[in-house]
């Protein structure tokens, strides 16, 4: 699904240059379940910002299902993410000021194609991840583990072919933790999904068919 | 069109929820608003009652008046010799020659002569009364034509011989004057024919001009002329060639010469009111644009999440002036409602204006009601203003929202 080639990510300050990333080489196959980790710095989200479309290297190069992404303007990254890409975060990001079933609705506003059956959709996509009853419900009405549950059917309502997850479960309880890494391994399963998923955690590593580290900015 | 319905529903949701930064907004922009419809108001209102005084000094239709000073010896034809009850007071007599030389000048189109005269009436404390020749071969110029007549009529040209008046309503209303009773000037009876209400205070008495000549014992004469024009600057400039001791007078003139509270408001209102509500709409743009700022930067993660979900950044824009939008519109509606307060306030606490020419000719002195007024055109730009200040402050806050990467969504700022 991924291959990168040399990737190199710098950030210029008013003083220094940080190398966040520094020459990654990496495949990752179509339907990879893939578990990045790391210590605090050593470039695991840059490297998802940039599996994401949401970030261009400094050099090398990112292909996705052979596609360039470096290739890519602006506005095709940001369709790329519309149809093809999908994120769930540590602290969910929901918008605070729509329900539930807005929220995941709003991942399917930038696919005009879909019309008239998407709150539909949405809906349904809330029922697959056992919130059906909590549609109308405001993120502050959920727990943490509902709106992680929202936020990952936001991500999969658009029907994703890449879900890039940044520690989702560095927010939750154990239990609750365990509940949202066993719904994203189903769903990676039922769906064909490629997962890449940044973790702290050993465990939920451990789920994963592949680990690699980073260190400095290396694998 | 779901599309739509989903950004409507976004929009009112963030209004509904963010109630705080919206009426924080909204207030800051109804107050300016607030404050231009006030001070634009009574700025007209003091235009209308500087208006209404200029035509009580002038008269409706009169570009210029011409008059000329007394000579320095009171015996002469000033008119102010002993023996006379009536007094041509501070103006010099012109004659019926130079009066007619003025009608011939290029660019006159009417003149009417008219002749001003106070008389000294003997009582324990005396009274002094403001008496008006009107010429009625020539009506439609001069302060008689600004007033309305309330009761009985005005003159017709056959009156220019009788022994009648028009009467002031105030005048007459002290001395218990009625229409077909008589007022004495010079100590003649005049039969009252007319009331005439004025805006703002007048002479008391009118009548014919040949009867004001023939009673103050200044036949053929009068002390000033009312001149109507094609080109006031042109005809200003020739009669001032013609009778180089002669003042004349135009409305512009008039309106500088005013003295009193209208004057003084007329100023104020011209200068501190732009000045206020040109600050006050910039403040308010000021405010509105800080808060929505504000309001953007506490958004970065919000905004940031969108982009990396694939919104672009043109729907991202859209909605947040759309919110702008209906925050405009709100402030707008809040600060009709403060100007129209504003506005009463005025009405309520506004003292007459007085206003008096410096300049010779017409009625001393004129007092009129400040009435502040919005018009369609005020209320239309305030509310223009308003919406114009929320989307600038919409548009600062789209632009800092387009600048933000998508990778904002992983930052940790709430």
């Amino acid at each position: 699904m991924y291959t990168l080639h040399a990737i190199t990510k710098q950030y210029r300050t008013s003083s220094s240059t940080v190398t966040a990333l520094d020459g990654i080489d990496l495949e990752v196959a179509n339907g990879e379940f893939l578990a990045i980790q790391g210590r605090t710095g050593s470039g695991k989200t840059t490297l998802l910002q940039i599996l994401g479309a949401m970030d261009r290297p400094t050099s090398g190069q990112v292909r996705l299902a052979g596609q360039d992404l470096g290739a890519l303007s602006a506005h095709e990254l940001t369709e790329l993410r519309a149809a093809s890409i999908a994120f769930v975060f540590q602290t969910f990001n929901l918008i605070p000021t729509l329900t539930a079933v807005e929220n995941v609705e709003s991942a399917l506003v930038p696919l005009a194609s879909l019309g008239p059956g998407r709150w539909a959709t949405a809906a349904d996509a809330l029922a697959a991840v056992g919130l059906a009853d909590r549609a109308h419900h405001l993120p502050s009405q959920l727990s943490g583990g509902q709106q992680q549950r929202v936020g990952i059917a936001r991500a999969l309502v658009k029907q994703p072919r890449v879900l890039l997850a940044d520690e989702p479960t560095g927010n939750l309880d154990t239990d609750t933790r365990d509940e949202i890494i066993g719904l994203l391994e189903r769903l990676w399963r039922e769906r064909s999904l490629t997962l890449v998923l940044v973790t702290h955690d050993q465990a939920i590593a451990d789920r994963a068919q592949r680990v690699i580290s980073m260190s400095g900015g290396r694998l | 069109m779901t599309r739509r319905r989903f950004r409507l529903s976004y929009l009112r949701a963030e209004l509904r929820l963010r109630t705080r930064h919206a009426v924080l907004t909204a207030l800051g922009l109804a107050v300016g608003v607030g404050l231009v419809i006030t001070v634009t108001a009574t700025a007209a209102g003091v235009g209308a009652a500087q208006a209404t005084v200029l035509h009580a000094l002038y008269g409706i239709g009169t570009d210029l008046t011409v008059t000329v000073s007394p000579p320095a010896d009171p015996g002469g034809a000033g008119g102010t010799a002993a023996g006379r009850t009536l007094l041509t007071g501070d103006l010099g007599l012109l004659s019926a020659s130079e009066t007619s030389a003025i009608s011939r000048l290029d660019g006159v189109t009417k003149t009417a002569g008219g002749l001003l005269l106070t008389e000294l009436k003997p009582a324990a404390v005396p009274v002094t009364v403001t008496i008006d020749g009107l010429d009625l071969s020539n009506p439609g110029l001069g302060p008689f034509t600004s007033g309305t007549i309330i009761a009985g009529h005005g003159f017709v040209a056959s009156d220019a011989a009788t022994s009648v008046a028009v009467v002031d309503s105030r005048y007459a209303s002290a001395n218990k004057i009625s229409v077909g009773s008589s007022v004495t000037v010079a100590g003649t009876a005049l039969r009252v024919i007319g009331i005439i209400r004025q805006a703002g205070g007048g002479s008391d008495i009118y009548l014919p001009l040949d009867r004001a000549q023939s009673l103050s014992g200044h036949p053929g004469q009068v002390n000033i002329v009312y001149v109507a024009t094609s080109g006031p600057a042109q005809v200003q400039a020739e009669i001032t060639g013609l009778l180089p001791s002669a003042t004349v007078t135009s409305t512009a003139n008039l309106a500088t010469a005013v003295r009193g509270s209208t004057a003084g408001a007329a100023k104020l209102a011209g200068d501190l009111g732009r000045w206020l509500a040109i600050i006050a709409i910039a403040a308010a743009c000021a405010v509105a644009s800080l808060l929505t700022l504000a309001a953007i930067a506490r958004r970065t993660r919000e905004i940031g999440t969108l982009k990396a979900i694939g919104w672009p950044t043109s729907t991202i824009v859209g909605q947040l002036l759309g919110e702008s939008f209906i925050i405009g519109g709100c402030g707008a509606l809040a600060g009709l409602g403060l100007g129209f307060a504003g506005i009463a306030v005025v009405d309520a606490i506004a003292p007459d204006l007085t206003a008096a020419s410096t300049q010779t000719g017409g009625p001393a002195a004129v007092a009129v009601r400040l009435s502040a007024h919005a018009t369609t055109a005020i209320i239309s730009s305030a509310v223009l203003l308003a919406i114009g200040c929320a989307l600038i402050a919409g548009a600062l806050g789209a632009w800092r929202a387009a600048r933000l990467p998508p990778a904002a969504a992983f930052t940790e700022v709430a």
